[in-house]
């Protein structure tokens, strides 16, 4: 026959939980009284098993801020050489040509400007 | 009543039956199950050798990983820490048997659905996280992360898809304590057969009583990290996820532990939505057949899904979850509040 406790669920909680108590300490000790452990240990045995790579390699999960401030450069930059590769390799000389004269107009342009402002104001 | 006696009942529920012996037992038997019916759907044999078709296979396994085995300790592992997580795992899913109806011990109170979701769903899934990280590794972690997203959807479900029977029978019949497993499992059957129920409301009760059904099995997949939701152990990439260093006695209790899991959640669903032995009683042959009978349903719809399917990706186990289990259980559980 099966005996039928009501209780309130606070009581029931508190029960329950030291039930569980109980559990954890027979199955803890179970594990104690039949584990073997492996004896020799190896090398092989106490590095944890990452495919087969070395623990090293984990060093390698978080990128230095060195490495993050490469990647960003590189990732600015690439844009700049593709710009530049689109502008100046297309294989047609008067592109080259108006290129490299925006280039140097805008450089000679400011060449004058601040020739004029060194001859005004003085260095 | 005597303390003795009591005390007596409290042993033999929490040791023998429906304890941690039968619990075992019963675990044990499952994966058999579970192991031959999708071993025989991919044209495999399964388990054949220990035991009348292979009955005793995962006894033998288990044993044999208890005592005869050696573990193998890392450099930060900590066995002893991986074992108690088991162990948390193992007694709470025990302890929870005690709420229904199997139990000799019958422990009941209003509201003790909380008290099953504080050891179905929480204690269990702690205990995952304690064996995992007892064992740190990379591809541990990653499993475990997978497992906590996966998670965040799967319990909500669970829960909701639980709370629907409980709160149609509290709204049917006031006189019973209400949200309590017991009484829930008691009273469930009353709800499919629709007595002093009207048409209309009968209808509708039956399609949210399917759809939690349906919600719940989806959800258990998951939790139990059976296909198509196994992308936490998914041995392809992650070698066996969160399982990937554990090995003699520690991996028998976490398999044990894995079993259990199983096996209490396809109880409730037997219970909780079905009604275990209903129509019959407990101590009869009849409703031990019946409940028999419920169990190996739900556990080879539990088996078909998993043979039938192959493996989601993580954000389309989510959204599956999301889509065919917790909208439509979340809906269900509106509606309850309202017929």
């Amino acid at each position: 026959m099966a005996l039928t406790i009501i209780l309130n669920p606070i009581t029931l909680m508190l029960l329950t939980s030291s039930f569980i108590a109980i559990l954890i300490a027979l199955i803890t000790i179970i594990f104690k009284a039949v584990a073997k452990k492996e004896g020799s240990m190896s090398e092989d045995a106490i590095v944890m098993y990452i495919g087969g790579e070395h623990e090293s390699i984990l060093t390698l999960k978080f990128p230095s801020s060195d490495a993050l401030y490469w990647a960003v450069l590189k990732r600015v930059f690439r844009n700049v050489y593709n710009y530049l590769i689109n502008s100046l390799h297309t294989g047609n000389v008067l592109d080259w040509l108006r290129y490299m004269s925006m280039w140097y107009g805008f450089l000679m342009t400011l060449a004058i400007m601040v020739s004029i402002l060194v001859v005004l104001y003085g260095w | 009543m005597e303390i003795a006696t009591m005390i007596g009942y409290a042993l033999l529920s929490l040791f023998i039956f429906p304890g941690l012996a039968a619990l075992s037992a019963i675990s044990l038997f499952t994966e058999w199950f579970v192991r031959k019916s999708v071993a025989r759907m991919q044209n495999r044999m399964g388990p054949a050798y220990v035991g009348p078709i292979g009955l005793l296979q995962p006894f033998a396994d288990f044993f044999k990983l208890l005592l005869v085995k050696r573990y193998v300790e890392q450099r930060y592992s900590s066995p002893l820490l991986a074992v108690m997580g088991a162990a948390i795992g193992i007694g709470a899913l025990t302890v929870t048997l005690l709420l229904f109806p199997i139990s000799p011990l019958r422990l009941i109170a209003s509201y003790d659905v909380i008290i099953f979701i504080y050891l179905t769903i929480l204690w269990p899934f702690l205990s995952l996280i304690i064996i995992s990280l007892a064992w740190p590794n990379p591809f541990v972690i990653a499993g475990v992360s997978r497992a906590i997203a996966l998670a965040i959807v799967t319990e909500p479900t669970l829960v909701a898809s639980i709370l629907v029977p409980m709160n149609i029978i509290a709204r049917k019949y006031s006189q019973l304590p209400p949200y309590s497993v017991y009484y829930t499992s008691i009273a469930v059957s009353r709800l499919w057969t629709g007595i002093n129920i009207d048409m209309g409301s009968y209808i509708i009760t039956l399609i949210l009583l399917a759809i939690s059904i349906i919600a719940s099995i989806i959800a258990i997949q998951s939790k139990v990290m059976l296909k198509p939701f196994d992308i936490p152990e998914a041995e392809q990439e992650l070698i066996a996820g969160f399982a990937t260093e554990f090995s003699g006695p520690v991996y028998a209790f976490f398999r044990l532990f894995h079993d259990m899991e199983i096996t209490v959640l396809v109880l409730a669903i037997v219970y909780i939505f079905l009604g275990g032995p209903a129509p019959f009683n407990h101590l009869s042959v009849e409703g031990i057949l019946t409940l028999l009978a419920k169990y190996i349903v739900v556990l080879f719809i539990v088996s078909l899904i998993r043979g039938a399917f192959g493996r989601f990706r993580i954000d389309q186990a989510i959204n599956k979850i999301i889509k065919y289990a917790l909208i439509p259980s979340v809906i269900a559980l509106i509606i309850s509040f309202v017929i």
